[in-house]
């Protein structure tokens, strides 16, 4: 660490690796936006390959895209925006798949943006797709749940979305 | 007021995200998006209602700027017995005056030949209370609940007059519970 505060200039890199195996090489100043590995290596666990073992390939990539984005210094804040934009589009799957990882990885404006975008999608869904989207059994009777919807039959009025995505 | 059954986790249907991931995402929720995804599983029923999400939810921040029109009418029945409809209209430029929910029938408010005397506080927690000179009225524009305050023990006395001099309507912390006072 005293190498690190002695020469500004020089740059650190650290190698991610993803649950499939595969490994990203990426600049230390980049990829400490996660307080997880930041933590890592303030222990001193960064000189080998980082294990994120709760990370796949493809949201790997994803992450480390956005800690790109955010982290450089070129950037504008309008081309953070569209980004950002962008990259809320992406299947609802995938960006499950990022809140999870930004979730592990403690990015917190990622877990921001993603919680966000998952709110967007969901909030005109039907219970139905909710469960299907999150996996969810439902482990009310028919009984129960029809007594919930007529507690309050008016939130489920209006053309709800069915769709999965 | 508010349901305030502790929370427990019941068991992890949703084990893809830890409870405070789940968390993050329903506090971007209005109240009426909550009340149509209480019925998914009872995990998210009984988080949904817990205290601690919906002190959670009380202290977002918020961007919504609804307003509402509160409309009043009353008419008489029978000799001494008013029926009492209330509604809440919204006042946002695209749906100008639409009835937000299904007008109220609240059969509890009495002497309302004149809304004079009628005091309208809050928001408090989002709740609005309606007072008459003999009821109070709590009003939850998110749930579309109303409630009607047990009567105040002290009576007027027969054949005198009262009037409401001023009135408060907040959230007691240390009783953990809504007061209303008031003041003839």
């Amino acid at each position: 660490m005293a190498e690190a505060s002695s020469s500004i200039t020089e740059k650190f890199f650290l190698t991610l690796k993803s649950s499939d195996g595969d490994e990203f090489v990426l600049e230390e100043s980049i990829a400490i936006q996660s307080i997880t590995i930041k933590n890592m290596v303030e222990d001193g666990c960064s000189s080998s390959v980082i294990p994120l073992s709760k990370v796949d390939t493809e949201t790997l990539i994803k992450v480390i895209e956005y800690m790109k984005m955010h982290s450089s210094t070129s950037s504008n804040e309008e081309e953070i925006e569209n980004f950002d934009k962008k990259f809320v589009s992406n299947s609802i799957n995938t960006i499950l798949n990022i809140l999870e990882a930004a979730n592990f990885l403690d990015i917190n404006n990622l877990l921001e943006l993603c919680a966000e975008a998952v709110a967007n999608r969901i909030k005109n869904k039907t219970p139905e797709a909710v469960r299907k989207i999150f996996n969810i059994t439902s482990d009310f009777t028919p009984e129960e749940e029809a007594e919930i919807r007529n507690e309050t039959p008016w939130a489920f009025e209006g053309n709800l979305d069915h769709s999965l995505d | 007021m508010l349901e305030c059954k502790e929370y427990k986790m019941v068991d992890g249907i949703m084990k893809r995200f830890p409870e405070d991931v789940v968390i993050y995402i329903l506090l971007r929720f209005r109240v009426k998006f909550l009340l149509r995804f209480k019925c998914i599983s009872k995990t998210c029923y009984t988080l949904i209602k817990s205290s601690i999400f919906v002190n959670l939810h009380l202290s977002r921040t918020t961007n919504d700027k609804d307003e509402f029109i509160l409309f009043k009418r009353s008419w008489k029945e029978e000799t001494s017995l008013y029926k009492t409809i209330i509604s809440f209209l919204s006042v946002r430029a695209d749906d100008y005056l639409n009835p937000i929910i299904p007008d109220q029938d609240v059969p509890y408010m009495t002497a309302t030949y004149s809304i004079e005397y009628d005091q309208l506080i809050g928001p408090c927690h989002g709740l609005i209370a309606l007072m008459d000179d003999l009821n109070t009225l709590l009003f939850n524009p998110s749930t579309r609940k109303y409630m009607l305050l047990p009567p105040s023990p002290f009576n007027c006395p027969r054949n005198h007059y009262r009037t409401i001099r001023c009135v408060g309507f907040d959230f007691d912390s240390i009783a953990n519970d809504y007061k209303v006072v008031k003041k003839f």
